[in-house]
């Protein structure tokens, strides 16, 4: 009926980007986070944002208590150190909102706590559910843009709004990829392994020269697994990424695997150009994607799609020599 | 990685070193103090491992520091600890503003011992010294926390570039020391083989010869 959205076109009608208008409602729909049926979508959302800010009554005043006084002092370090090339992040209305939310879903999540780099992962969904709100950028632009947005202008329940959404927006994230942060961090060591064997089958030239040069997988692409490429790509373009994540099943587990691989090949030509060690790491830290856009994240989508009908039904193809 | 390439033939020798510490105290700015010669006042936080390296001169002979970045925060153990097994070197860092830094030291200590091989150099480096007015940690006890454990100590400040050059150029004498010994240690017992061989089986003009191969 017209009051109930088909997920399953909302899938394959985001799959290959949303566009900006509505990408904070998809967004909150793909997740899970916000009900298919349209009836259902506001009581929820009040329900929820209030159930957010209870949380916060409950628990933000234990970050000082002695059992939790390190989580605190990791999260209050590191986040004057996110995004520094991204103003609005300086603004210390936006450092208390990530504060808050990270150390909300730490506590609430003993089992892996907070982990560097799961900081990076609220920021999408706090960007993109902010842009519904400031209207500076190009119209028809498909970037949003953040260069001279004054938070404090900003209505403060529109703030709350925001924060309660990417909090929980970004749980139901980690909870598909949780053991990504436990103890000896299980899920990365495990993909690691998986994107090394994969790349073994599909560009074996590539694999061997990293061998030869005793470049170990782990060395470059524990960052691409624990912080799901944010470091490496321009924050547009994970964006653009996660509009095709929040659609696969699975995306920022398993569909993640074969984005690593398909981005490794992607530079497998300068990389087999690189002659020793020195540059190979030099290259693999600091992978030229500065210029990159949608289209490079379109094809980079269209193989990692490839390798997984290759591969996903087979793992036989992958584990064998 | 830092930019400084030599052509591969001229370089003597590479030593790995490690630099270790909690989240913040530093590391990475230091390391890009010393491999490019630049502060920055505010960098991402590190993730896993990073590595960036300089040729340096030691004695007339050209000498590759390559030193790996780690993470600092607890959860990282695990990955970075597979890494001290082939350090040859390591820098152990606090924050003199920060006492908690301080006060951690000694798990990394004891975490070194267990997973680093026995003979790795490990220097303890105070860094931040130039924000004396902040100071949370002597020098003294510093000091006292490096003799108990038998390193050595180096105050530093990135951002004002005191002591970084030193405590690498230190590392590196040290590494090359217990290199030497190890070799002539080597030699020692190796001639000695060679000496027993030759008084048990003295019928034999066979004499084998064995060479440190480093």
């Amino acid at each position: 009926s017209q009051n109930n959205l088909d997920l399953g076109d909302l899938r394959k009608l985001s799959w290959s980007g949303i566009p900006k208008q509505v990408r904070p409602t998809c967004w909150k729909i793909l997740s899970g986070y916000l009900p298919a049926s349209l009836d259902r979508r506001q009581p929820t959302l009040e329900r929820k944002r209030k159930e957010y800010f209870s949380f916060i009554d409950q628990y933000f005043d234990t970050r000082h208590q002695e059992i939790h006084q390190d989580t605190f002092r990791q999260i209050h370090i590191d986040i004057p150190r996110m995004n520094p090339l991204i103003p609005i992040f300086q603004q210390p209305v936006v450092q208390e909102l990530f504060e808050r939310i990270l150390y909300i879903w730490a506590i609430r999540h003993p089992a892996s706590g907070y982990v560097q780099g799961i900081n990076d992962l609220v920021t999408p969904f706090f960007v993109v559910f902010l842009s519904q709100y400031i209207d500076n950028g190009d119209k028809y632009s498909q970037d949003i843009e953040l260069d001279n947005c004054d938070l404090t202008q900003l209505p403060k329940e529109r703030l709350e709004t925001i924060e309660a959404d990417s909090f929980w927006c970004m749980s139901k994230l980690l909870d598909g990829i949780q053991d990504n942060y436990t103890f000896a961090q299980p899920g990365i060591q495990k993909k690691v392994n998986e994107l090394k064997n994969l790349i073994k089958r599909i560009d074996v030239d590539l694999h061997n020269h990293l061998e030869r040069q005793n470049v170990e997988f782990l060395q470059f692409s524990f960052r691409w697994m624990n912080n799901l490429l944010t470091r490496e790509l321009p924050l547009r373009c994970t964006i653009r990424l996660w509009d095709t994540y929040l659609c696969e099943p699975d995306g920022f587990a398993s569909f993640h695997l074969y984005v690593c691989a398909a981005f490794l090949s992607r530079f497998s030509a300068d990389l087999k150009r690189e002659k020793d060690f020195q540059g190979l790491m030099l290259l693999l830290q600091n992978l030229p994607t500065h210029h990159w856009g949608n289209e490079e994240i379109g094809l980079m989508l269209a193989e990692a799609y490839k390798l997984k009908y290759m591969f996903a039904d087979a793992p036989s193809h992958v584990k064998k020599r | 990685m830092g930019d400084n390439r030599q052509p591969l033939d001229s370089i003597d020798a590479t030593y790995k070193i490690l630099i270790l510490g909690d989240s913040g105290v530093g590391k990475t700015c230091t390391i890009c103090r010393f491999c490019d010669q630049k502060f920055h006042e505010c960098y991402v936080t590190s993730i896993g491992l990073d590595c960036k390296q300089r040729v340096i001169d030691l004695d007339g002979s050209n000498v590759r520091l390559r030193v790996w970045d780690t993470a600092g925060q607890e959860r990282f153990r695990t990955l970075t600890q597979s890494y001290y097994r082939g350090a040859m070197g390591i820098i152990l860092m606090y924050d003199i503003t920060n006492l908690v830094t301080f006060n951690h030291i000694t798990k990394w200590i004891e975490s070194i011992e267990n997973m680093a091989p026995p003979d790795t150099c490990t220097v303890l480096v105070g860094n931040k010294c130039d924000k004396y007015l902040c100071r949370a940690v002597d020098e003294e006890r510093g000091k006292k926390l490096a003799e108990n454990f038998g390193l050595d100590f180096f105050e530093a400040s990135c951002k004002s570039n005191i002591n970084v050059d030193q405590v690498f150029q230190h590392i590196a004498t040290k590494i090359k020391d217990i290199k030497d010994k190890r070799a002539k240690r080597f030699q020692r017992t190796a001639s000695n083989v060679s000496l027993t061989h030759w008084s048990m089986e003295s019928g034999s003009h066979e004499t084998k010869v064995f060479k440190c191969s480093c």
